[in-house]
């Protein structure tokens, strides 16, 4: 029979005891609620220039804001058709647009379409890219800078089952590049193409005075 | 109160529970433990060793019940406490015994504080980039957040919350997830393999989760799951996460956008950590690192100061600690990783050690008093 006063069964009951520590232990936290800082902003490469910038911008109705994560990105949105905008679905094939800032010339125009097109898997020539850069039209900032308009979407992808293009434009002032760019489905790209370069227009680039 | 200690420690019970029997079991428990828990590490890495040796319990070679280390230890811990509270003498003669028993409850103490309450996490930084929160090796969350600028408002559910069947509640948003399917480690696969049709919301196009064996170290397995959400008034939705997916998913929840990612989970730090340098020396002629050391600044509210971290020589700020732990090199350049600790018991072991070694010397001190005075006499 049991009897508690042999080790054996105490020992089986301080091993009960013991068990329930497990219970005593478990953390109960779920679910979690906090807030965080979303970016990990690496620092704005303006800040080691003369003439810092301030840029800001005029978000199209049903744009939805991203959150942060990207060190380079100043700003990030994703553009759904607007079909979707009073919608209770999110658009699968929302546009991905970002705004970033860079010193210089950022490694120049060219540079910069050749780089856009390897993300829109486009294979880049020289000739190509030259023929956009010459070609690009012209687009001026609401703060009166002037840039190029850079749009892949004439151009078909080296691998014929993707789809995706890229609308942007590129802003070069004293000692500084924007660049705006959209990326995602060619089809949708072409039906936002309005929204998108009103709001590479709406850009306002404002250099801070020391 | 005298007799009443002493009429609990002559009762049979309190004998049977401080059998010298138990204290030997347990102590070569521990023995063994130790011993096949380091075997099974090199094997099945440190992480399973942990969990299935550090537990309540185990089957040795899969056939011999034992304790695990963690049911040992209460054992222990309760023969010590009834010990102090009911049979060790209260008179002087014993302080050093008082001091050193006081010392291991305190270090089983300290070791239970851990076990349940530090946290485990990592960092990691490129030069320039500052951290606003670390990320945790192995543990997972879904994690629902809207976001306000840079500040994301967070709702999230770990890892052993996302079984199969169970209902979560996303409350503030009006809608509840159901859990069809969570995988501790996952392969996904692309909707081109099925022919484009997605059977799922998911953001980078993943179609198809299939199970996979878990890594031998647990910070290796990409989780997945598989889940309904119902929201009052419309069709459920069925929704796939894969826990290597860069970019959330973004769904309409009330109206509103609500971003949602399955994560290593998030500590929100309640300061900044800014990488302004990362150093690494090699030894002459090899690749092989000599040491590391990185600068950052930490900022707090409106202040600031610079800080550097390098081997056995962490910052250690609001009970944080942040180890230089260890290094990666990509196309943007290198990046620094620290370790980062939390734990409320990090004291208790030295405190203890010190109350031990104090207690043994106490006891010495006593015993060659009394030595001396028992010679001394004619």
């Amino acid at each position: 029979m049991f009897d508690i006063r042999t080790p054996f069964s105490a020992l089986g009951i301080m091993t009960l005891l013991a068990v329930s520590g497990l219970f005593s232990g478990c953390k109960q936290d779920s679910p979690r609620r906090y807030t965080e800082i979303a970016f990990k902003s690496k620092g704005s490469p303006m800040t080691a220039l003369d003439i810092p910038i301030h840029i800001t911008w005029t978000v199209p109705g049903g744009w939805i804001e991203q959150p942060g994560g990207d060190p380079l990105r100043v700003a990030s949105f994703l553009a759904p058709d607007p079909s979707y905008t009073d919608s209770a679905d999110m658009d699968p094939k929302a546009l991905d647009v970002s705004v970033v800032q860079l010193g210089g010339d950022a490694g120049g125009v060219e540079a910069n379409i050749t780089r856009w097109m390897r993300q829109a898997k486009i294979p880049p020539s020289p000739d190509m890219t030259q023929n956009i850069a010459a070609h690009a039209e012209s687009l001026s900032v609401v703060s009166g800078q002037r840039g190029i308009i850079v749009d892949f979407t004439g151009l078909l992808a080296g691998d014929m089952t993707r789809t995706t293009s890229i609308i942007g434009a590129i802003v070069q002032g004293n000692g500084y590049t924007v660049f705006v760019k959209a990326m995602g489905d060619r089809d949708r790209l072409m039906t936002l193409r309005s929204q998108i370069l009103d709001f590479c227009r709406s850009v306002s680039i404002v250099e801070e005075k020391k | 109160m005298n007799s009443f200690r002493r009429n609990i420690a002559r009762h049979s019970v309190t004998k049977a529970l401080l059998h010298p029997l138990i204290t030997l079991v347990g102590l070569l428990s521990l023995l063994l433990l130790i011993f096949f828990g380091t075997l099974y590490q090199a094997d099945h890495g440190l992480y399973e060793a942990q969990h299935r040796f550090f537990g309540y319990g185990l089957l040795l070679g899969g056939y011999f019940p034992m304790p695990g280390s963690s049911t040992v230890l209460w054992v222990l811990c309760i023969q010590l406490t009834i010990t102090m509270v009911f049979v060790m003498p209260l008179v002087w003669k014993k302080l050093g015994l008082w001091i050193v028993h006081c010392g291991l409850l305190l270090l089983l103490i300290g070791g239970f504080i851990t076990q349940t309450m530090a946290v485990e996490s990592q960092l990691t930084l490129a030069e320039g980039e500052t951290g606003h929160f670390t990320t945790a090796y192995s543990d997972w969350e879904a994690a629902f957040w809207k976001t306000r600028g840079d500040t994301n408002e967070v709702l999230a559910y770990v890892d052993r919350d996302l079984r199969a069947g169970k209902t979560l509640d996303l409350a503030p948003y009006p809608a509840q997830l159901k859990v069809e399917r969570y995988y501790g480690n996952a392969e996904a696969f692309t909707d081109q393999i099925t022919g484009g049709a997605a059977p799922f919301l998911n953001a980078s196009g993943v179609a198809i989760l299939e199970a996979r064996k878990p890594e031998k170290e647990a910070g290796a397995n990409a989780p997945g799951l598989i889940a309904t959400l119902s929201e009052k008034g419309r069709p459920d939705r069925k929704i796939l996460l894969f826990g290597l997916e860069e970019k959330p998913l973004v769904l309409k929840i009330g109206g509103q956008a609500v971003f949602c990612q399955l994560r290593r989970k998030h500590y929100p730090l309640s300061f900044a950590i800014k990488l302004t340098d990362f150093i690494r020396d090699l030894h002459p002629g090899t690749e092989i690192a000599k040491s590391y050391e990185s600068y950052v600044d930490l900022q707090d509210g409106l202040s600031s100061r610079s800080v550097r971290i390098w081997m056995n020589n962490p910052l250690r700020y609001l009970g944080y600690t942040f180890f230089q732990a260890s290094f990666s090199e990509d196309k943007d350049g290198e990046q620094s990783t620290l370790a980062v600790v939390t734990n409320p018991g990090r004291v208790l072991p030295y405190v203890s050690s010190l109350m031990v070694f104090g207690g043994m010397l106490i006891h010495f001190v006593i015993r060659f008093l009394g030595y001396v005075k028992r010679t001394a006499r004619p």
